[in-house]
């Protein structure tokens, strides 16, 4: 995550200082905006899924979504933006970067990647309604991070480019997979000795996505060779997920341990997400 | 005349008073000095050594989310049988505290808050044997072994459980503040009667072997 913030920075600094011959209509640009998750939740069954405390709470936007960009051409037909993403906890650790190259000059072809954040959160709620006999070591609630990080080929297409309004639609096609995350629970069953330990680690596995995107700029006035103007985009991001496990139960002692890998359901999983926000060119 | 005896008089015993000055004063250097000798005294890091010569056994309440290790009872649930081994060392009780108590007594406190003495058996406990006195269940009936049945739990955990070994280790290491150790025993079997008595015995480096037997359990149904 580090790395990757290092060398978006690394080379948005290059873009501003060093480079300055080479880019050609650098830009700057913030949005902000909000988005909606949407994942199919399944009933409980033998096993935890994640994936059904994804969304917790549908009826309310998940997310706010701050976005600080910088793109700029180069090499007369190759483009890249760069963003670094940060949702409500203002922490960029989110990121969707891309390079295009320009066929024709509305038609180009690109690839890429991003870093999403998520949420698991409640997943506790799994073992008390399924194993009511057992007491959990606490009653706190349960959350963790998972990073979705992404690849993806992308195909893009400019509607009007002129002075005044830009108008890309560009469609990312990728695989994405869940980062490694660890859960673990205390078991003590009601009435009885018995001790249990749940470890959970989930495991990297990528599965294709869909994500078209939307892109307007209105130029809204010229000051010298800067232009400022106003940027709305929107995203779609469409996928069939699941986050596979590794589950290892222990009973009684350490040494009496199964470990078994497990793959829920494939959920229908989507974010969409609004943008608006401004940019500056030069 | 009688105005001179008592002006005299006056002035020997002001002169009485302030001679009692130095006296206090050494007496309070006095007093300093000791307190700064054992202050400065460095305590000893290494554990007193003890020798286990009694053995303890309650029944505990397992049966809730939390082992209920400070209270001894003689009711238990059939699979929440849990028994809370004491083991300590009463020969030799008074000289270990009261070398600690002179000790914080005659330094001060600031200094010597952090001195509490540990304890080491001297002879190892090598192993633990429990005998039940009633049926268990079909399978294990009064007069078996039912140690292989038992295992530790850590205290202050909602760890797994661990072997007998590992409670014996817990015995064996050193202890702090007190001139004992504890540990719980867990049984893994439910017991299928209404009473259920058991008889622990421990054996010594040594060769020495303690014993002890548990009150009369009473068993409810899980």
């Amino acid at each position: 995550m580090r790395l990757a913030i290092f060398i978006l920075f690394s080379l948005i600094s290059q873009g501003i200082f060093a480079q300055r011959q080479t880019f050609k209509n650098q830009e700057f640009f913030f949005t902000v905006g909000a988005g909606e998750l949407g994942v199919e939740k399944f009933s409980p069954n033998e096993h935890l899924d994640f994936l059904n405390y994804v969304d917790t709470y549908p009826e309310y936007a998940d997310f706010i979504v701050l976005k600080l960009g910088y793109k700029f051409d180069f090499l007369t037909k190759m483009s890249a933006d760069i963003q670094l993403v940060m949702m409500d906890d203002i922490i960029p650790d989110n990121y969707d970067v891309s390079v295009h190259y320009y066929i024709r000059p509305w038609l180009g072809v690109g690839v890429g990647s991003m870093l999403n954040k998520n949420w698991i959160t409640y997943f506790e709620e799994y073992h008390i309604q399924t194993f009511p006999e057992y007491y959990i070591s606490d009653n706190n609630v349960r959350q963790f991070t998972t990073y979705d990080l992404g690849f993806y080929l992308s195909p893009a297409i400019k509607l009007i480019d002129n002075e005044i309004i830009k108008l890309q639609i560009t469609c990312d096609l990728g695989i994405s997979s869940f980062m490694k995350e660890e859960a673990s629970f205390y078991y003590k069953k009601k009435l009885s000795n018995e001790r249990m330990y749940d470890h959970y680690e989930t495991k990297i596995d990528f599965q294709p996505y869909i994500q078209p995107k939307i892109d307007i700029r209105l130029k809204a006035f010229k000051i010298k060779e800067a232009t400022l103007g106003l940027l709305l985009n929107s995203n779609y991001y469409y996928s069939k997920r699941s986050m596979n496990y590794f589950r290892t139960i222990q009973t009684w002692t350490v040494e009496n341990g199964i470990t078994k890998q497990v793959e829920p359901s494939k959920h229908k999983y989507s974010r969409v997400e609004y943008h608006m926000g401004m940019f500056l060119r030069w | 005349m009688k105005r001179v005896l008592k002006v005299t008089l006056d002035n020997v015993k002001k002169m009485k008073e302030i001679n009692h000055i130095p006296k206090v004063l050494l007496l309070l250097a006095l007093g300093f000095g000791i307190k700064l000798f054992f202050s400065c005294t460095p305590s000893n890091p290494d554990p007193f050594e003890m020798d286990y010569n009694n053995l303890n056994v309650t029944g505990i309440d397992n049966s809730e989310r939390y082992l209920a290790y400070h209270q001894s009872i003689d009711t238990l649930y059939s699979d929440a049988v849990a028994l809370k081994l004491t083991l300590s060392d009463t020969s030799e009780f008074y000289s270990a505290s009261f070398s600690k108590n002179l000790m914080q007594t005659m330094s001060f406190p600031t200094i010597r808050a952090d001195w509490s003495p540990s304890y080491i058996p001297r002879n190892k406990v090598v192993e633990i044997k429990v005998i039940t006195l009633f049926d268990v269940n079909d399978s294990i009936k009064a007069g078996d072994d039912i140690t292989e049945n038992l295992l530790y739990a850590a205290r202050d955990s909602f760890d797994l459980y661990h072997n007998l070994s590992q409670g014996i280790s817990k015995l064996n290491g050193i202890q702090s503040d007190d001139r004992g150790s504890v540990i719980v025993l867990v049984l893994k079997v439910s017991v299928e009667n209404t009473h259920a008595q058991f008889e622990v015995k421990l054996t010594i480096e040594n060769g020495d072997e303690l014993l002890s037997t548990t009150e009369l359990f009473t068993i409810i149904e899980s």
